[in-house]
Protein backbone atom coordinates (compact mmCIF):
# COMPACT_ATOMS: atom_id res chain seq x y z
CA UNK A 1 0.00 0.00 0.00
CA UNK A 2 1.42 3.49 -0.71
CA UNK A 3 0.00 6.16 1.41
CA UNK A 4 -0.18 9.61 -0.65
CA UNK A 5 -0.41 12.21 2.25
CA UNK A 6 -2.18 15.66 1.85
CA UNK A 7 1.01 17.22 2.51
CA UNK A 8 2.94 15.77 -0.46
CA UNK A 9 -0.55 16.61 -2.81
CA UNK A 10 -0.35 20.62 -1.33
CA UNK A 11 2.94 21.52 -1.18
CA UNK A 12 3.61 20.64 -5.53
CA UNK A 13 0.80 21.77 -7.38
CA UNK A 14 -1.14 18.45 -7.78
CA UNK A 15 -4.89 19.23 -9.17
CA UNK A 16 -6.55 15.94 -9.94
CA UNK A 17 -5.98 12.08 -9.85
CA UNK A 18 -3.69 12.35 -13.23
CA UNK A 19 -1.27 14.22 -11.44
CA UNK A 20 -0.27 11.38 -8.85
CA UNK A 21 1.32 9.52 -11.84
CA UNK A 22 4.96 8.66 -10.76
CA UNK A 23 3.95 8.87 -6.97
CA UNK A 24 3.39 5.16 -6.67
CA UNK A 25 5.28 2.59 -8.48
CA UNK A 26 3.44 0.84 -11.34
CA UNK A 27 0.48 3.50 -11.54
CA UNK A 28 -0.65 5.14 -14.52
CA UNK A 29 -3.44 7.35 -14.89
CA UNK A 30 -4.72 8.68 -18.10
CA UNK A 31 -8.02 10.83 -18.26
CA UNK A 32 -10.56 9.33 -20.99
CA UNK A 33 -11.41 12.25 -23.40
CA UNK A 34 -15.63 12.42 -23.83
CA UNK A 35 -16.40 10.85 -20.67
CA UNK A 36 -17.15 13.10 -18.06
CA UNK A 37 -14.43 13.55 -15.12
CA UNK A 38 -12.98 10.03 -16.68
CA UNK A 39 -10.19 8.32 -15.73
CA UNK A 40 -8.49 5.13 -17.14
CA UNK A 41 -6.42 3.88 -14.26
CA UNK A 42 -3.57 0.97 -14.15
CA UNK A 43 -1.73 -0.66 -12.06
CA UNK A 44 1.23 -2.66 -12.70
CA UNK A 45 0.04 -3.42 -15.80
CA UNK A 46 -3.43 -4.21 -15.04
CA UNK A 47 -6.22 -1.86 -16.59
CA UNK A 48 -8.41 -0.59 -18.83
CA UNK A 49 -7.20 1.96 -21.56
CA UNK A 50 -9.43 2.32 -24.35
CA UNK A 51 -12.99 3.09 -23.30
CA UNK A 52 -15.35 4.77 -25.78
CA UNK A 53 -18.45 4.81 -23.03
CA UNK A 54 -17.56 5.98 -19.63
CA UNK A 55 -20.18 3.79 -18.26
CA UNK A 56 -18.26 0.88 -18.01
CA UNK A 57 -16.71 -1.06 -15.19
CA UNK A 58 -13.45 0.05 -14.72
CA UNK A 59 -10.59 -2.68 -14.77
CA UNK A 60 -8.72 -1.08 -11.53
CA UNK A 61 -11.05 -0.71 -8.64
CA UNK A 62 -11.41 3.09 -7.51
CA UNK A 63 -13.37 4.24 -4.19
CA UNK A 64 -13.77 7.69 -3.10
CA UNK A 65 -14.26 7.71 1.10
CA UNK A 66 -14.75 3.97 1.00
CA UNK A 67 -17.54 3.60 -1.52
CA UNK A 68 -16.41 2.05 -4.74
CA UNK A 69 -17.06 3.67 -8.01
CA UNK A 70 -18.18 1.87 -10.41
CA UNK A 71 -18.27 3.36 -13.50
CA UNK A 72 -15.22 5.16 -15.35
CA UNK A 73 -16.97 8.45 -14.79
CA UNK A 74 -16.03 10.88 -12.11
CA UNK A 75 -12.79 9.07 -11.24
CA UNK A 76 -11.04 11.97 -11.99
CA UNK A 77 -11.42 13.77 -8.44
CA UNK A 78 -9.77 17.03 -8.37
CA UNK A 79 -7.49 17.13 -4.57
CA UNK A 80 -8.19 20.50 -3.66
CA UNK A 81 -9.64 18.93 -0.40
CA UNK A 82 -8.13 14.89 0.31
CA UNK A 83 -6.57 14.11 3.10
CA UNK A 84 -4.66 10.74 1.24
CA UNK A 85 -4.57 9.00 -1.47
CA UNK A 86 -4.04 5.25 -0.77
CA UNK A 87 -2.89 3.06 -3.74
CA UNK A 88 -3.05 -0.77 -2.88
CA UNK A 89 -0.99 -2.84 -5.35
CA UNK A 90 -3.06 -5.93 -5.56
CA UNK A 91 -4.51 -7.76 -7.14
CA UNK A 92 -7.32 -8.74 -4.69
CA UNK A 93 -6.74 -7.82 -1.28
CA UNK A 94 -8.36 -8.90 1.61
CA UNK A 95 -8.84 -6.18 3.92
CA UNK A 96 -11.99 -4.79 1.91
CA UNK A 97 -14.62 -6.57 0.31
CA UNK A 98 -15.09 -4.50 -3.21
CA UNK A 99 -13.68 -5.64 -5.97
CA UNK A 100 -10.24 -4.26 -5.62
CA UNK B 1 -10.02 10.16 0.78
CA UNK B 2 -11.09 13.55 1.48
CA UNK B 3 -10.67 15.71 5.03
CA UNK B 4 -13.33 15.65 7.33
CA UNK B 5 -14.73 18.92 8.84
CA UNK B 6 -12.71 20.41 11.55
CA UNK B 7 -15.41 21.48 14.08
CA UNK B 8 -13.86 25.55 13.70
CA UNK B 9 -14.54 27.83 11.56
CA UNK B 10 -12.29 28.82 8.63
CA UNK B 11 -12.08 29.14 5.07
CA UNK B 12 -9.96 27.22 1.97
CA UNK B 13 -10.15 29.18 -1.47
CA UNK B 14 -8.59 28.70 -4.16
CA UNK B 15 -9.04 30.19 -7.89
CA UNK B 16 -6.87 29.99 -10.98
CA UNK B 17 -7.98 31.72 -14.60
CA UNK B 18 -5.50 31.64 -17.93
CA UNK B 19 -6.19 31.90 -21.45
CA UNK B 20 -8.54 30.50 -23.60
CA UNK B 21 -11.67 30.93 -21.36
CA UNK B 22 -9.81 28.65 -18.49
CA UNK B 23 -11.71 29.60 -15.21
CA UNK B 24 -11.25 27.32 -11.93
CA UNK B 25 -12.88 27.78 -8.16
CA UNK B 26 -12.43 25.42 -5.02
CA UNK B 27 -14.03 26.72 -2.01
CA UNK B 28 -13.82 25.04 1.52
CA UNK B 29 -15.83 26.24 4.10
CA UNK B 30 -16.11 24.27 7.87
CA UNK B 31 -17.73 25.62 10.70
CA UNK B 32 -19.66 23.79 13.78
CA UNK B 33 -23.33 23.31 14.09
CA UNK B 34 -23.01 22.09 17.93
CA UNK B 35 -19.99 21.21 19.79
CA UNK B 36 -20.26 17.75 18.56
CA UNK B 37 -21.40 18.07 15.09
CA UNK B 38 -19.32 19.60 12.69
CA UNK B 39 -19.76 20.84 9.34
CA UNK B 40 -18.18 21.59 5.97
CA UNK B 41 -19.22 22.81 2.61
CA UNK B 42 -17.33 22.28 -0.38
CA UNK B 43 -17.94 23.73 -4.07
CA UNK B 44 -15.50 23.01 -7.47
CA UNK B 45 -16.43 24.47 -10.27
CA UNK B 46 -13.98 24.37 -13.61
CA UNK B 47 -14.38 26.05 -16.59
CA UNK B 48 -12.09 24.81 -20.29
CA UNK B 49 -12.27 26.56 -23.10
CA UNK B 50 -10.50 27.36 -26.03
CA UNK B 51 -10.99 27.26 -29.52
CA UNK B 52 -10.70 24.30 -31.91
CA UNK B 53 -9.81 25.39 -35.68
CA UNK B 54 -10.80 23.29 -38.34
CA UNK B 55 -8.39 21.12 -40.59
CA UNK B 56 -10.39 22.23 -43.61
CA UNK B 57 -12.64 25.07 -43.14
CA UNK B 58 -10.09 27.08 -40.70
CA UNK B 59 -13.04 28.05 -39.01
CA UNK B 60 -12.28 28.62 -35.54
CA UNK B 61 -14.97 27.88 -33.14
CA UNK B 62 -15.32 28.09 -29.23
CA UNK B 63 -15.11 25.05 -27.06
CA UNK B 64 -17.22 24.67 -24.26
CA UNK B 65 -16.59 22.43 -20.88
CA UNK B 66 -18.08 23.05 -18.01
CA UNK B 67 -17.83 21.01 -14.19
CA UNK B 68 -19.35 22.05 -11.27
CA UNK B 69 -19.25 19.75 -8.24
CA UNK B 70 -20.26 20.76 -4.52
CA UNK B 71 -20.69 18.26 -1.47
CA UNK B 72 -22.17 18.91 2.16
CA UNK B 73 -20.41 16.73 4.85
CA UNK B 74 -21.72 16.19 8.70
CA UNK B 75 -19.24 14.61 11.36
CA UNK B 76 -20.88 14.04 14.41
CA UNK B 77 -19.53 12.62 17.81
CA UNK B 78 -21.42 10.86 20.39
CA UNK B 79 -19.36 10.26 23.87
CA UNK B 80 -16.18 8.36 22.83
CA UNK B 81 -17.47 5.46 21.08
CA UNK B 82 -19.56 6.78 18.42
CA UNK B 83 -18.47 9.08 15.03
CA UNK B 84 -21.32 9.19 11.91
CA UNK B 85 -19.57 11.22 8.93
CA UNK B 86 -22.26 12.05 6.46
CA UNK B 87 -21.76 13.22 3.13
CA UNK B 88 -23.96 14.48 -0.30
CA UNK B 89 -22.29 15.02 -3.36
CA UNK B 90 -23.71 16.13 -6.55
CA UNK B 91 -22.24 17.23 -9.68
CA UNK B 92 -23.32 18.56 -13.45
CA UNK B 93 -21.12 18.13 -16.01
CA UNK B 94 -21.61 20.10 -19.62
CA UNK B 95 -19.71 19.59 -22.67
CA UNK B 96 -20.22 20.99 -25.97
CA UNK B 97 -17.33 20.25 -27.78
CA UNK B 98 -17.67 21.31 -31.64
CA UNK B 99 -15.81 19.40 -34.53
CA UNK B 100 -12.35 18.71 -35.14
CA UNK B 101 -13.02 17.94 -38.52
CA UNK B 102 -15.49 18.39 -40.97
CA UNK B 103 -15.77 15.67 -43.85
CA UNK B 104 -17.98 17.13 -46.14
CA UNK B 105 -19.61 15.59 -49.41
CA UNK B 106 -16.60 14.77 -51.97
CA UNK B 107 -18.05 17.68 -54.10
CA UNK B 108 -18.08 19.93 -51.01
CA UNK B 109 -14.27 18.81 -50.66
CA UNK B 110 -12.57 19.21 -53.66
CA UNK B 111 -14.12 22.77 -53.86
CA UNK B 112 -13.23 23.41 -49.96
CA UNK B 113 -9.75 21.84 -50.87
CA UNK B 114 -8.86 23.93 -54.42
CA UNK B 115 -8.59 26.93 -51.91
CA UNK B 116 -11.26 28.44 -54.06
CA UNK B 117 -14.24 31.05 -53.41
CA UNK B 118 -17.92 30.28 -52.95
CA UNK B 119 -18.34 32.23 -56.73
CA UNK B 120 -16.39 29.40 -58.25
CA UNK B 121 -17.57 26.56 -56.30
CA UNK B 122 -20.82 26.52 -58.53
CA UNK B 123 -20.98 22.90 -58.46
CA UNK B 124 -20.95 22.36 -54.51
CA UNK B 125 -23.90 22.29 -52.36
CA UNK B 126 -24.79 24.79 -50.23
CA UNK B 127 -24.32 23.63 -46.67
CA UNK B 128 -27.90 24.01 -44.88
CA UNK B 129 -26.42 24.51 -41.48
CA UNK B 130 -23.95 27.19 -43.09
CA UNK B 131 -25.69 28.20 -45.73
CA UNK B 132 -22.43 28.10 -47.30
CA UNK B 133 -20.68 26.01 -50.03
CA UNK B 134 -17.28 26.01 -48.13
CA UNK B 135 -18.13 26.48 -44.69
CA UNK B 136 -19.54 23.00 -43.79
CA UNK B 137 -21.16 21.92 -40.00
CA UNK B 138 -21.96 19.16 -37.99
CA UNK B 139 -25.27 18.08 -38.17
CA UNK B 140 -25.26 18.55 -34.95
CA UNK B 141 -22.50 19.37 -32.30
CA UNK B 142 -21.21 16.75 -29.71
CA UNK B 143 -23.14 17.53 -26.97
CA UNK B 144 -22.71 15.98 -23.26
CA UNK B 145 -24.86 16.66 -20.28
CA UNK B 146 -24.02 13.85 -17.14
CA UNK B 147 -24.83 14.49 -13.52
CA UNK B 148 -24.47 12.46 -10.72
CA UNK B 149 -25.99 12.54 -6.71
CA UNK B 150 -23.85 10.36 -3.61
CA UNK B 151 -24.44 9.70 -0.61
CA UNK B 152 -21.96 8.31 1.45
CA UNK B 153 -22.60 7.56 5.40
CA UNK B 154 -19.66 6.11 7.78
CA UNK B 155 -19.62 5.12 10.66
CA UNK B 156 -16.86 3.85 13.46
CA UNK B 157 -17.15 2.89 16.87
CA UNK B 158 -15.85 0.07 19.54
CA UNK B 159 -18.36 -2.92 20.05
CA UNK B 160 -17.34 -5.86 22.41
CA UNK B 161 -13.56 -5.10 22.04
CA UNK B 162 -13.76 -4.76 18.30
CA UNK B 163 -12.79 -1.31 16.69
CA UNK B 164 -16.30 -1.87 13.74
CA UNK B 165 -16.25 0.30 10.47
CA UNK B 166 -19.52 0.37 8.83
CA UNK B 167 -19.58 2.39 4.90
CA UNK B 168 -22.63 2.51 3.20
CA UNK B 169 -22.72 4.54 -0.44
CA UNK B 170 -25.11 5.10 -3.02
CA UNK B 171 -24.26 6.68 -6.43
CA UNK B 172 -27.09 7.90 -9.09
CA UNK B 173 -25.57 8.86 -12.47
CA UNK B 174 -26.95 9.72 -15.83
CA UNK B 175 -25.78 10.95 -19.01
CA UNK B 176 -27.26 12.28 -22.45
CA UNK B 177 -25.30 12.91 -25.18
CA UNK B 178 -24.91 13.26 -28.94
CA UNK B 179 -22.43 12.29 -30.79
CA UNK B 180 -22.27 12.84 -34.52
CA UNK B 181 -19.24 10.44 -35.84
CA UNK B 182 -19.05 11.21 -39.04
CA UNK B 183 -19.03 15.41 -38.63
CA UNK B 184 -20.54 15.71 -42.43
CA UNK B 185 -23.70 18.21 -43.26
CA UNK B 186 -25.44 14.51 -44.21
CA UNK B 187 -26.58 12.37 -41.52
CA UNK B 188 -23.94 9.61 -42.32
CA UNK B 189 -23.75 8.05 -38.87
CA UNK B 190 -24.74 9.52 -35.57
CA UNK B 191 -25.67 8.99 -31.88
CA UNK B 192 -27.88 10.04 -29.63
CA UNK B 193 -27.20 8.04 -25.99
CA UNK B 194 -28.86 7.96 -23.03
CA UNK B 195 -27.25 6.07 -20.14
CA UNK B 196 -28.30 5.78 -15.78
CA UNK B 197 -26.34 3.98 -13.40
CA UNK B 198 -27.56 3.58 -9.89
CA UNK B 199 -25.07 1.77 -7.37
CA UNK B 200 -25.75 0.72 -3.57
CA UNK B 201 -22.76 -0.47 -1.24
CA UNK B 202 -22.26 -1.81 2.06
CA UNK B 203 -19.61 -2.55 3.78
CA UNK B 204 -18.65 -3.21 7.87
CA UNK B 205 -15.45 -4.24 8.71
CA UNK B 206 -14.47 -5.07 11.86
CA UNK B 207 -10.69 -5.77 13.42
CA UNK B 208 -9.30 -5.73 16.55
CA UNK B 209 -5.41 -5.83 18.32
CA UNK B 210 -5.74 -9.26 19.81
CA UNK B 211 -2.26 -8.64 21.77
CA UNK B 212 1.11 -6.90 20.98
CA UNK B 213 1.84 -9.51 17.93
CA UNK B 214 -1.74 -10.35 16.43
CA UNK B 215 -4.20 -8.19 15.03
CA UNK B 216 -6.92 -9.70 12.64
CA UNK B 217 -9.84 -7.64 10.50
CA UNK B 218 -12.67 -9.45 8.80
CA UNK B 219 -16.30 -8.20 7.57
CA UNK B 220 -18.78 -8.75 4.63
CA UNK B 221 -19.43 -6.12 1.58
CA UNK B 222 -22.66 -6.01 -0.56
CA UNK B 223 -22.86 -4.46 -3.75
CA UNK B 224 -26.18 -3.62 -5.86
CA UNK B 225 -26.08 -2.03 -9.37
CA UNK B 226 -28.35 -1.49 -12.35
CA UNK B 227 -27.35 0.14 -15.75
CA UNK B 228 -29.68 1.32 -18.58
CA UNK B 229 -29.09 2.38 -21.83
CA UNK B 230 -31.38 3.64 -24.75
CA UNK B 231 -29.24 4.78 -28.12
CA UNK B 232 -30.17 5.63 -31.38
CA UNK B 233 -27.64 5.54 -34.56
CA UNK B 234 -28.60 6.96 -37.62
CA UNK B 235 -27.12 5.30 -40.36
CA UNK B 236 -26.38 5.96 -43.91
CA UNK B 237 -29.05 3.62 -44.63
CA UNK B 238 -31.16 7.01 -43.44
CA UNK B 239 -29.23 9.20 -45.44
CA UNK B 240 -29.67 7.23 -48.70
CA UNK B 241 -33.57 7.68 -48.20
CA UNK B 242 -33.44 11.40 -47.49
CA UNK B 243 -31.23 11.58 -50.41
CA UNK B 244 -33.55 9.71 -52.82
CA UNK B 245 -30.59 7.00 -53.71
CA UNK B 246 -32.32 3.77 -52.25
CA UNK B 247 -35.24 2.12 -52.95
CA UNK B 248 -35.23 0.10 -50.19
CA UNK B 249 -35.09 1.98 -46.90
CA UNK B 250 -36.99 3.45 -45.18
CA UNK B 251 -36.53 7.01 -42.83
CA UNK B 252 -37.14 5.07 -39.43
CA UNK B 253 -33.60 2.76 -40.36
CA UNK B 254 -32.24 3.63 -37.22
CA UNK B 255 -30.76 1.35 -34.57
CA UNK B 256 -32.22 1.42 -31.33
CA UNK B 257 -30.80 0.15 -28.65
CA UNK B 258 -32.61 -0.78 -25.50
CA UNK B 259 -30.21 -2.64 -22.94
CA UNK B 260 -30.38 -2.97 -18.80
CA UNK B 261 -27.96 -4.45 -16.58
CA UNK B 262 -27.98 -5.55 -12.94
CA UNK B 263 -25.95 -6.99 -11.33
CA UNK B 264 -25.11 -7.82 -7.40
CA UNK B 265 -21.60 -8.73 -5.67
CA UNK B 266 -21.60 -10.26 -2.35
CA UNK B 267 -18.18 -11.02 -0.32
CA UNK B 268 -17.01 -11.92 2.74
CA UNK B 269 -13.02 -11.35 4.03
CA UNK B 270 -10.59 -12.22 6.78
CA UNK B 271 -6.70 -11.06 6.88
CA UNK B 272 -4.36 -11.62 9.89
CA UNK B 273 -1.16 -10.07 10.37
CA UNK B 274 1.61 -11.38 12.94
CA UNK B 275 4.63 -9.72 14.13
CA UNK B 276 7.82 -12.13 14.06
CA UNK B 277 9.77 -9.46 14.90
CA UNK B 278 10.85 -5.64 14.49
CA UNK B 279 11.74 -6.58 10.54
CA UNK B 280 9.50 -9.57 9.55
CA UNK B 281 5.67 -9.16 9.62
CA UNK B 282 3.54 -11.99 8.27
CA UNK B 283 0.29 -11.54 6.50
CA UNK B 284 -2.11 -13.68 5.64
CA UNK B 285 -5.86 -13.15 4.17
CA UNK B 286 -9.00 -14.40 2.35
CA UNK B 287 -11.77 -12.95 0.34
CA UNK B 288 -14.64 -14.83 -0.85
CA UNK B 289 -17.09 -13.37 -3.77
CA UNK B 290 -19.51 -14.03 -5.64
CA UNK B 291 -21.48 -11.97 -8.23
Amino acid sequence: MTVIKDEEIGVTYRHDLEDLKGLAPGLIVDSLSGTPQGAAISIRGVGTSDVNNGFFEPGVAFKVDGVYVGTHASQMQVLFDFEQVEVARGPQGALEGAPI
Amino acid sequence: MRRKPTGSFDIDLRTSFGENNRKELDVVVNFPITESIAAKVTHSAKRNGGDYINNITVDRRENEEDRSASAIALLATFGDNLTAHYIYDTEDDDSDTPALLNISTSRDQLCIQSGTSEETCGFAEEVPQTKSKVLTAQNFSNERHYEGDYQTLNLNFDFEGYEVSSTTGTRKTAELSNIDWDASHVDFYSATRQQTYIQFSQEVTQHKQHNEKLAYSFGFYYLDFDYTLFQEEFHVLRALHNAGLACCFSADDILRTNSTQSGDLQSIFIDGTYQINEQWIADAGLRFSKR
